[in-house]
């Protein structure tokens, strides 16, 4: 498949009191159109800030210090290429939660307590849907044999206005001004049509009435699905699920990962699902990365990683996940995830790795495909350290 | 085998204040009748979902909290074997001078909260040793060191503010300050809960070594199946303020009795590419403590449910070899799940012996 969204050389640093915390060290991924791709490392070894990164929401102190985020939109190969980091940020905001979205880890954080379920997920239409929703709009007032508006000129020549530009100055003051703004509510009504649409497809009962309440009436999950809600609202080629199911229960969970196992036959294109929780990435994904303390030390298939997992903090990794079927005690991993402040030299696993070596300490190796769809980067595997 | 901690009918009720002179209006049931033995040496493990009461169950044994109504009989390891004492009768200042206290511990959920960030390690970890007045001066050091030693540290760590270490560490310093003044049960509310897998397995040795070390009897709190099941020796599963089933733990993962063990067990996600099961998903979310279902309180999420659950409260019945299950239809339940969702087996068998 052609790739959807691609890493290269990503580098985030973020410059902190107590010196430079090295985030991401060139950190190289892709993810294919049609491909669930499943991104996983313990806290604090930068999987959220791959996909921050990659949204360009970093936030102080942090800084995209290097590398290239190349943006693949048409799904046919054809070589139509956005290098999200060179972008300005009006046009990062056109994307984001229309070609990009993501799901955020706690979504009590992440919806506004004092807005309405149905105001929230319209906001995305009124945001990204403008244009579309204008000419329904205007469609609609020519096909209905209704009595006429007393306005009914002025707002058509408004609404055509929004169909055509609707950044333009003079709807702006006009949804600005008090009583001007009369003309956006058939605007919002649409949208907050399409909102409750939108909840209804992820099989909440009483679509209406939920889109009337408030978060707080609505429990974890449901909280959860209405997040997902948001940001499904405009059909995006890529979701990213930045831990969304961590802070559930594991009844809700296994609702949750149900439903995002549906929708990504019929709705979205592609997932990058974040997660420390290998279980999940088991079932839900199609391809995996491994992280280590900024580092990506193994891309893999599924099957492969769970099967034959090659770098050494993987095999370890796997062993120390409960399991069902193993007997005895749990294999740990000896030491502790490294403060990136000053992280080991060459390789940053080496301190708690077994088949650490003297080269290990010394560089950092490159990253050696080393079968179908399967890279590595230890030593292990190849003699040649990386380039500075 | 020998009791150390027995509950009867323990109920803990918050109440709910409301209108203009701030009357109980109604009360949220966190515990509503639960009878649960604890047998001198072992590790229980208490799973359920958040908010169905595993953590005021614990509290309430560490007497943190003032039980409603039920018993606690703590049966203290020397003197008679047969005569307790009932801890929520004693009041809360009597308890450090009968020495109970000191034999009841707790190991919190989050380190980075439960350890005072102005507070040196010696000092936190000698805190309780103060408080009971067991040691002082040069032996209160040697003992902190040796507690230190214990728990996987070494004196480097002995002058250090918490926020020099990380989470596992914070975890091992607050395993150190519950094991030091020789307890003989510990709670642990969820002690891995907040650490990464990869440190997860450590403490969880930790402790498996400190148990048999030190003959320590656990209660081990978790929402998390798997991680229990490498430490326990029982099992108890826990709905909305009740226990719906309690077990051995191999036989909970084998022959699950309960709808609701079967949905939580084939709720987790298992990092193995060839188990591809079925799940079974339970529609809803759990119902509000405040006013809970009639009858069986899993009805409303339950795939077998039938009229009797609807007004019935089963009871914890004991089907044999200790396995107890609150359920009405538990006789045929395995042929039902069967039926409904296929085979569906759990590799048996805890991970310690």
């Amino acid at each position: 498949m052609p790739k959807l969204i691609e890493t290269i050389d990503l580098v985030t640093n973020f410059y902190t009191h107590e010196g430079v915390v090295k985030a991401l060290d060139k950190v190289s991924l892709s993810v294919d159109h049609g491909c669930t791709f499943g991104l996983v490392g313990e806290s604090g070894c930068g999987k959220s800030v791959t996909v921050r990164s990659m949204m360009r929401i970093i936030q102080e102190p942090g800084k995209i210090d290097g590398g290239q985020v190349l943006f693949y939109p048409e799904n046919n190969g054809s070589d139509a290429v956005i290098d999200l980091l060179q972008q300005s940020e009006t046009v990062m905001k056109g994307l984001r939660g229309d070609k990009i979205s993501m799901i955020f880890q706690e979504p009590n954080a992440a919806l506004n307590p004092i807005m309405s379920i149905g105001e929230q997920v319209a906001e995305s239409f009124l945001f990204h849907r403008k244009k579309e929703m204008c000419q329904q709009i205007l469609m609609d007032m020519d096909t209905s044999i209704s009595k006429t508006h007393p306005l009914k000129f002025f707002l058509k020549a408004l609404y055509r206005l929004a169909a055509v530009r609707p950044e333009a100055l003079i709807l702006k003051l006009f949804s600005k001004t008090p009583l001007l703004k009369y003309w956006e509510t058939r605007l919002k009504k649409e949208a907050m049509r399409r909102a409750v649409e939108m909840i209804a497809k992820l099989s909440i009962p009483h679509a209406e009435d939920i889109a009337q309440s408030y978060p707080h009436n609505l429990s974890g999950g449901m909280k959860q699905r209405i997040v997902i809600a948001i940001a499904l609202a405009c059909n995006p080629l890529l979701l990213i699920a930045d831990e969304a199911t961590s802070n559930l229960d594991v009844t809700i969970q296994a609702q949750i990962l149900d439903l995002l196992k549906d929708l990504k036959q019929n709705v979205i294109s592609s997932i990058l699902l974040i997660t420390h929780d290998l279980g999940i990435v088991a079932e839900t994904c199609d391809r995996v990365g491994v992280m280590y303390a900024g580092n990506l030390c193994e891309v893999a298939d599924v099957k492969d990683l769970f099967n034959k997992p090659r770098h050494p903090y993987t095999r370890a990794l796997l062993n120390a996940v409960p399991r069902f079927s193993n007997e005895g005690k749990l294999q740990s991993i000896e030491g502790n995830v490294p403060n990136l402040v000053n992280p080991p030299s060459g390789c940053r696993f080496h301190p708690r790795c077994r088949d650490a070596r003297a080269i290990c300490k010394e560089s950092f190796p490159i990253t050696k495909e080393i079968g179908k769809n399967h890279q590595v980067a230890c030593f292990l595997y190849t003699e040649r350290p990386r380039s500075l | 085998m020998q009791k150390i901690i027995e509950l009867k009918n323990l109920k803990k009720y918050y109440p709910v204040l409301g209108g203009v002179f701030r009357r109980q209006v109604d009360a949220v049931k966190a515990l509503d009748g639960v009878d649960l033995d604890i047998y001198r040496g072992e590790c229980l493990g208490l799973v359920g979902e958040s908010g169905c009461g595993k953590t005021t169950t614990g509290k309430a044994i560490v007497r943190l909290h003032k039980p409603t109504d039920g018993k606690i009989v703590y049966y203290p390891s020397e003197g008679n074997a047969t005569s307790g004492t009932d801890i929520t009768k004693i009041p809360i200042k009597s308890l450090k001078r009968l020495g109970i206290r000191s034999k009841l511990q707790m190991v919190f959920q989050d380190p980075t909260t439960s350890l005072n960030p102005r507070m040196l390690i010696k000092n936190i970890i000698a805190e309780p040793l103060k408080a009971q007045h067991l040691f002082s001066g040069r032996e209160l050091g040697n003992r902190v060191m040796e507690l230190l030693n214990l728990v996987g540290l070494t004196k480097d760590h002995y002058l250090r503010y918490p926020h020099e270490f990380s989470g596992g560490q914070r975890q091992r310093i607050a395993v150190a300050r519950a094991i030091a003044t020789n307890p003989e049960f510990l709670v642990l509310d969820e002690p891995t809960s907040a650490l990464d897998v990869s440190v997860q397995a450590q403490i969880l040795n930790l402790l498996h070594e400190l148990q048999l070390k030190l003959n320590l009897t656990y209660l081990f709190v978790t929402h998390h199946l798997l991680v229990v099941k490498y430490i326990s020796h029982r099992l108890a599963v826990m709905y909305l303020g009740k226990i719906v089933e309690i077990a051995k733990t191999g036989d909970i993962f084998s022959r699950p009795r309960h709808p609701y063990t079967h949905a939580l067990l084939s709720g987790i996600p298992v990092p193995d590419i060839e188990h591809k099961q079925k799940r079974i998903v339970l529609s809803g979310d759990v119902p509000s403590p405040l006013n809970p279902p009639a009858g069986c309180r899993f009805h409303t999420r339950c795939p077998f449910v039938i009229d009797l659950c609807r007004h019935q409260d089963p009871v914890l019945e004991d089907t044999g070899d200790g396995h107890r299950v609150a359920c009405h239809r538990q006789t045929e339940i395995e042929k039902l799940t069967h039926d409904l969702f296929g085979e569906n087996k759990h590799h048996g068998g805890s991970g310690y012996p």
